[in-house]
Order: C-alpha cells, then sequence, then structure tokens
C-alpha cells in the first residue's frame, strides 16, 4: 500500500474548495433564528446596567450601593471596587452594577446608586498627542530604543533627507454585539453565554474568581458580533453577572451599554512620530530614524515599534520611544495589533521621501522591496503590478498637488505583511453508520465563517454535499481549541480537520476495499460515492454500513507541520479619491486591495474579509477617533452618533482581488483576517497627499485636518 | 528627539504570577516558543479580570514579575 500522507488534492479537482460559497448561517443570521449572547433571555431572566465614573480621575469617598435595592425590581447589585483600595482611573470605569426585573428598574437603581457617590476628584491627563505636556505631568517614560548601522553616516550620504511627523490617534473597539453574557446558575453549575473569542479559554477564566470548579463552568458562544482581538476575557461584568445571578437566583444578562463599550472595552493604542528617512541618488532608502510617543492608556505604554520601519528592514535605523500615561481606557488588541499604526507612521514618511525624490510612489515602492520581510519581493512585485492594472495607476497618476479646481484627484497605496500561521485545534470527527458526518470542537465563529470552511473541508473531503456535514462549535464541553485571534483560526480548524476526515476516510476505505474486493489505494470518494479510478465501487452511505452499529470517530489535532497549512501573507492596496479643498472631504471612488493568503478554501467568504478590512481601513483613515477633553479629561464622543463610522456613501468601490497562483495554493492555508486592515491608513493619506500637494499629517483625515494642513502646508 | 540616545538597561525578570493572562495564552498553548503563532502586549489580571490587580497596580509581563506586590502568587 502506497503511504498515506496528509495533503490538499489537485487543485483542478476541488469541488468545493476555493469556489464562492454562501456561508451555511447566512440563513438563520438573516432571520433571526442565530442566537447572541445578547439575545439569550431564559425563563426569569435579569436586566443589569451599569453604574460608571464621569471622571477621569478620582476616589470614590462615599457610595450607598443599598440605595438600589430599595428601587422596585431591583434583585442583586455589585458593587466593582473596594472603595479604599481602587481609584477610578479613566472616564467611564465601572464602579457598580445593578440587576433588575425590567432594564428600566435597573436604570431606576443605577440612578439611585449615583445619587450616593461622592468623589475626590484628581489631577488628569489625556492629551496623548503632546508629547511635551506628558513629560511636564510626569506622565511620560521612556520605553526603549533599537539601532542597527550607522544612521547618521548614510543620511550624511545620502542624495535625499526628509523629516516628518505623523501620527495616528486612538480608536476603541466597536463591535456591533457588545461585550457581555448570560449567566444562569444551575445547582453548582454555571451556564455562560459568552460573546467570545475564546469559547476553550474562558471557562476557567470564571471559575477561578468565583472560586468554582473550571468543570462546573460551560462557556457557550455559538456566534459572536465582532470581538476583533477585544473578546479573549472572562472580564470584570461578566464575572460581575455570574455573582449578581448568584445573590438573586436567577439568570442575569449583562451586556455593556454603547458608551461604556467605547470607554472600557478596549482601544487601540495611539501613535505620533518625528521620522527622518534617507535616499540614494536611485531612490532606494538607506537610513531610518524615528522617535515615537503616544499611550495604550493608563498602563503608560504605546503602539509595539519592534517591526518599525514596517514592513522593511533598511540597512540603517534608530528609533527610540517614549509611552504616556493617560486617564482613558486600556487599549487591548485590535485587528491586526500593531500593523496598522505602523503602517501609517512608515509608509506614509516613504512616500513623502518619494515625493521629495520626484519619483512616482509605484517605482519608489517597487525599487526598495528588497528590504521588505519574509522574502516576500516577489509576491508584492505581482500584486503591485496586478492591482496597478485595476486601479489605472500609471494612466492616473500624477505628481503631487497637480490638478485643476477646488476638487483634487489623487493616488495612493501601501503594502503590508502578516503571519497567520496555524493555532491549536482539537476536533473530534463522527462519522455515522447512515453517512451523515459530525465534527465538535471548543472553537468559535466570530463571524469570519469557520463553520462554512470546516463544512468545506469535510465536505470535499468526503465527497459530500455541505449538507452532508454537521458543525458543532461554540461549546466549552467540546474538544479544546484555541481562541480566534492573530488570523490563525482557518489553518487551524482547516488543518485538524482535514487531518481527521483523511484518517476516517481511509478507514472507510479499507472496509470498501476488504468487501468489494478492490484496492484501497485507487479508491476516492465524490459525488456521494465510492469509486474505483472511474468505476462506481458503492455509494457513500454503503460504504459508511461498513463502520458497524456505532459511529466511527476520529479526533483531529493541529497544527502539524505536513504542508496544510503555513504562514506570511502579504498584500497591496491602492486609493483613488478626491480632496474637496474647500470642504476638507475626502470622498473614496475605488479601493483595490490584491492579497495572498495561501491556499483559500472559500473565496467568497475570503474577499468579504477584505471588504470589511477595507471598509474598517476607510473608518480609521477617514473619521474614526476616540475624541478626548483635556480640561475634563472625559471622552465626548462615546456614542454612534458622534464616533464617525462610514456609512454605504463613505466607502466608493472596492475591490478584493484574491491572488492565489499555484506557488500560493501549494503552501497550504494562511489565515487572511486581520493583514487587510492594514495597509488603508497610509494608502488613503498617501491618496490624499498626491492630490492636495501637501501631508495631512494624522489620521484621520477629518475635514478640519485636512484643511488645517493646507493653510500651514503641511510635510514634503 | 531628547530621549533618543537613552538606552533602556535589559531589565531583570522573574517568574510571572500564576494570576497573570494574555491573548497569546490562549492562542499558543502547546506550541514551543519557535512555533508561536500569535500575541500582543495586552494583560489582564485572572483574579479579578481588569487590567489592574488586586493591588490596584497596573498588570503587564514585566510588572507581575515583581514578587513584591501584595498579590503576587509563584
Amino acid at each position: 500500500m502506497a503511504e498515506r500522507k496528509h495533503a490538499w488534492g489537485p487543485r483542478d479537482q476541488n469541488v468545493l474548495i476555493g469556489k464562492e460559497i454562501t456561508r451555511i448561517d447566512a440563513l438563520p443570521k438573516i432571520v433571526g433564528s442565530a442566537k447572541y449572547s445578547a439575545d439569550i433571555n431564559s425563563k426569569g431572566t435579569l436586566f443589569a446596567k451599569l453604574v460608571t465614573c464621569k471622571h477621569a480621575h478620582a476616589k470614590i469617598k462615599k457610595i450607598d450601593i443599598e440605595a438600589a435595592k430599595k428601587v422596585p425590581g431591583v434583585k442583586a447589585v455589585h458593587l466593582f471596587k473596594d472603595i479604599d483600595e481602587n481609584e477610578i482611573k479613566w472616564d467611564g470605569d465601572l464602579i457598580a452594577a445593578v440587576a433588575a426585573e425590567r432594564a428600566e428598574q435597573a436604570a431606576d437603581g443605577v440612578k439611585a446608586i449615583e445619587a450616593t457617590i461622592e468623589y475626590e476628584v484628581l489631577e488628569h491627563f489625556v492629551d496623548e498627542e503632546n508629547l511635551e505636556a506628558g513629560k511636564k505631568a510626569e506622565r511620560s517614560k521612556v520605553l526603549g530604543s533599537a539601532s542597527e548601522g550607522d544612521v547618521e553616516a548614510a543620511i550624511q550620504g545620502a542624495k535625499v533627507v526628509h523629516k516628518g511627523y505623523y501620527g495616528i490617534q486612538t480608536i476603541s473597539h466597536m463591535c456591533l454585539e457588545p461585550h457581555g453574557s448570560h449567566c444562569e446558575w444551575k445547582g453548582d453549575d454555571l451556564d455562560v453565554h459568552l460573546s467570545t473569542q475564546n469559547v476553550s479559554g474562558t471557562a476557567g477564566q470564571f471559575a477561578e474568581p468565583l472560586g468554582i470548579d473550571e468543570a462546573n463552568v460551560t462557556i457557550t458562544g455559538n456566534y459572536e458580533g465582532g470581538g476583533f482581538g477585544s473578546k479573549f476575557q472572562a472580564d470584570e461584568w461578566g464575572l460581575a453577572a455570574a455573582k449578581m445571578a448568584k445573590e438573586a437566583g436567577r439568570p442575569v444578562r449583562l451586556m455593556l451599554d454603547r458608551a461604556t463599550e467605547l470607554k472600557t472595552a478596549g482601544t487601540r493604542p495611539s501613535g505620533f512620530v518625528e521620522v527622518t528617512v534617507a535616499a540614494d541618488a536611485e531612490g532606494k532608502v538607506v537610513a531610518w530614524e524615528s522617535h515615537h510617543w503616544g499611550t495604550d492608556g493608563p498602563g503608560g505604554g504605546g503602539v509595539d515599534v519592534q517591526q518599525l520601519p514596517y514592513p522593511f528592514k533598511f540597512p540603517n535605523f534608530k528609533r527610540s520611544q517614549t509611552g504616556l500615561e493617560c486617564n482613558t481606557g486600556p487599549n487591548r488588541a485590535w485587528r491586526a495589533p500593531p500593523h496598522p499604526q505602523l503602517c501609517a507612521m512608515t509608509q506614509t514618511a516613504l512616500d513623502d521621501l518619494a515625493a521629495k525624490l520626484g519619483m512616482n510612489s509605484y517605482d519608489f515602492f517597487l525599487k526598495n522591496l528588497e528590504f521588505t520581510l519574509n522574502d516576500k519581493a516577489g509576491t508584492y512585485a505581482e500584486e503591485m503590478a496586478i492591482a496597478a492594472k485595476a486601479i489605472g495607476w500609471q494612466e492616473k497618476w500624477h505628481p503631487r498637488g497637480e490638478g485643476k479646481g477646488p476638487v483634487k484627484r489623487g493616488l495612493g497605496m501601501a503594502l503590508h505583511r502578516w503571519g497567520g500561521g496555524a493555532g491549536p485545534c482539537t476536533c473530534e470527527v463522527k462519522v455515522h453508520p447512515d453517512g451523515s458526518v459530525e465534527t465538535f470542537l471548543g472553537s468559535q465563529d466570530i463571524g469570519t465563517g469557520t463553520r462554512t470552511i470546516i463544512s468545506i473541508v469535510l465536505a470535499e473531503t468526503f465527497g459530500l454535499p455541505l449538507s452532508g456535514v454537521k458543525v458543532n462549535l461554540g461549546s466549552s464541553k467540546y474538544p479544546t481549541s484555541g481562541a480566534s485571534g492573530g488570523s490563525i483560526t482557518v489553518g487551524g480548524v482547516s488543518g485538524a480537520h482535514r487531518r481527521a476526515a483523511q484518517d476516517a476516510l481511509w478507514t472507510i476505505f479499507d472496509k470498501v476495499a476488504e468487501k468489494y474486493k478492490v484496492e484501497a489505494d485507487g479508491l476516492s470518494a465524490r459525488e456521494g460515492k465510492i469509486f474505483a479510478g472511474k468505476k462506481e465501487v458503492c455509494s457513500w452511505k454503503d460504504a459508511c454500513r461498513l463502520i458497524g452499529p456505532m459511529p466511527l470517530v476520529v479526533k483531529g489535532e493541529g497544527p502539524k507541520k505536513d504542508g496544510l497549512t503555513a504562514d506570511q501573507v502579504g498584500g497591496v492596496q491602492m486609493v483613488d479619491l478626491s480632496v474637496d479643498t474647500e470642504t476638507g472631504n475626502v470622498r473614496i471612488h475605488k479601493f483595490v486591495c490584491v492579497q495572498d493568503c495561501g491556499l483559500i478554501l472559500d473565496e467568497l467568504t475570503a474577499k468579504s474579509q477584505v471588504l470589511g478590512a477595507l471598509i474598517m481601513g476607510i473608518a480609521y483613515s477617514l473619521s474614526e477617533e476616540r475624541i478626548m477633553d483635556n480640561k475634563t479629561g472625559r471622552y465626548i464622543n462615546a456614542d454612534l452618533k458622534n464616533y464617525k463610522l462610514p456609512r454605504i456613501g463613505d466607502v466608493g468601490e472596492l475591490v478584493a482581488i484574491m491572488h492565489q497562483p499555484a506557488s500560493e495554493y501549494d503552501r497550504g492555508v494562511v489565515g487572511l483576517g486581520e493583514p487587510p486592515v492594514i495597509a488603508p491608513g497610509a494608502a488613503i493619506s498617501n491618496a490624499v497627499a498626491n492630490a492636495i500637494g501637501v501631508r495631512v499629517p494624522v489620521l484621520p483625515l477629518t475635514p478640519k485636518r485636512v484643511l488645517d494642513a493646507l493653510k500651514k502646508g503641511g510635510n514634503a | 528627539m531628547s530621549d533618543f540616545n537613552v538606552l533602556q538597561p535589559a531589565p531583570v525578570l522573574g517568574e510571572r504570577c500564576r494570576s497573570l493572562r494574555c491573548k497569546g495564552m490562549y492562542l499558543n498553548y502547546g506550541l514551543s516558543e519557535a512555533d508561536r503563532v500569535a500575541g500582543d502586549g495586552n494583560f489582564w489580571c485572572s483574579r479579578n479580570q481588569r487590567a489592574f490587580g488586586p493591588d490596584d497596580q497596573f498588570v503587564g509581563d514585566k510588572e507581575c514579575r515583581d514578587a513584591g506586590r501584595s498579590c503576587y502568587e509563584a
């Protein structure tokens, strides 16, 4: 018998893999039968509301939570702070929670507590862009520095040197489904419906602080309305829901309100930088020097700049960083941390250098691809050519600021990289004697199509339609699988399921070979049948009857280094936009992303990832930012009206081109969720600079910042 | 650029507090250090599920190796 080796099949023989397949849970989501944690409403559920602080920095001198208990309908109250020990560190920090029969009664309970609170207001600092103010307020700390080569000598010998200031503001997590849970005790057991990216990893996070056994906790997360890196924890509000449920003897649902979601559930750190970058006469970068600052909140850290300049390694570089401790909500991973900030801070400066050299940005980036990481220069060059053709770069590009009339048109580009390797996964695949197939795994579908791609892998392997397999995920009682972060889920679950399915199939082939007196090596499964070469041997159901009365159960594990999965992806983005120099408004006409990600399991969900990322990228590039009031220390736009996200008319034409030549297919599956959100900031900023002739240094490029830059003249 | 030439001494790091948690722990479990797939610099305390520990001090990789903290547990 030939050696059996786990592998993907030849690309041209795939029936499902690589096709555009609609998500298998699209209909339940559309009709509302897909239940999110925010939808869980078991009998007797109490609804919780939060008391939050309206000061940026304070101590609680007095609070009376008993006041809430006198409010009709209130059944439980939880105090988050030990008022003798804990300071309030940001506007929106949690103080108490109230659970009541109805949400309105919980809100009344909140008001009753708020009326009793006395604060000692302390000095605050929230001016994160102002390094000097941070130093003066003694809120700065040196985070470190790194260097390689001789930057000074390289700058001295350079043909062109550019100095500039750039930045990107803090944004908040804005998941459609806020953070939160529904907690219900059943005797000593706790059932938690949690909006989470970490189904297998959160039971212990509830158990330990509650003083119960992890085996007594069940986490369920069938659907999630977005996480983007912010939902790996049980969270203090999750513990509060569990404690109040215990106190009341009733289930409690506690989802964060939108203001608290924005203020407390995690931010993406800001980054500001002074850059000196130099090139030789050919346009090759010879030196990079930068000093960074910004904040990740009260911890006093900042954007991790270890991968800067991004994604290049120039012959000479030097960088240093200062963190600012601010009275703002703490950060959490935000889709592709910290690449969007690094990309924006690097590639805007590089584009300004190109302009100073008098080079077309395309030619400049092409010339410097040799300095990109992970041996991807050739792939980037291919992707640049594809993107340029799609957007009409060579026909439309012009030197900066050329254009008549108040509305100026411009092109910009940027490139990005990401790891996206396969994460840990264990699954249990069952092939039943009647031919039906199902799998169990403690993973989660965070909206990316995980159920669908698992179905595709199983159905493709067994030669079945998608309806012939059932995917059971979203429970901590299923085999342990890793959290969904770092774009590693698709690699983890697809590799594990391909291994398990092939192992199961080979077992069935052996039984078929014995029964029908054929060679197992020559068998294949397709169209619901088993074939020996081109000859039909039996139906899939007939083959599965050979298993016996009990299901065939196969465990799949990963990651393994068997070629099913890989890591490292890249992409190129190009934008065509207009800027109204009288109003400062930026209008996207066309936004092209060319993205590689190895073997693509579902072209449709892959493109959906790209399109969603571009929309998120447009948001943080043009309008989305946390606005802090320096005087009061308060977050002044923490609502959906003033925390500005793009609408349909703001995004223009989005084009997702999946770059999958044979060399990519042969690499195996690589994750895609995060990388396309990295480059929009730099690409859009570069297009605006190309349009109006000056750099708008800080993202997002709001009308005010555009007009200010035009007035001032900007960089380059 | 006033801080540019300030070089940080390499920190002397002890053992992490047992209650320290980060995203990478849930992404890289079971993998060797060379095979780790993702992570970030965000930490929280498993005891109170906050970015500040029971002692109200910041939770971080460096900070939570300090055996002198009142809440530290080896």
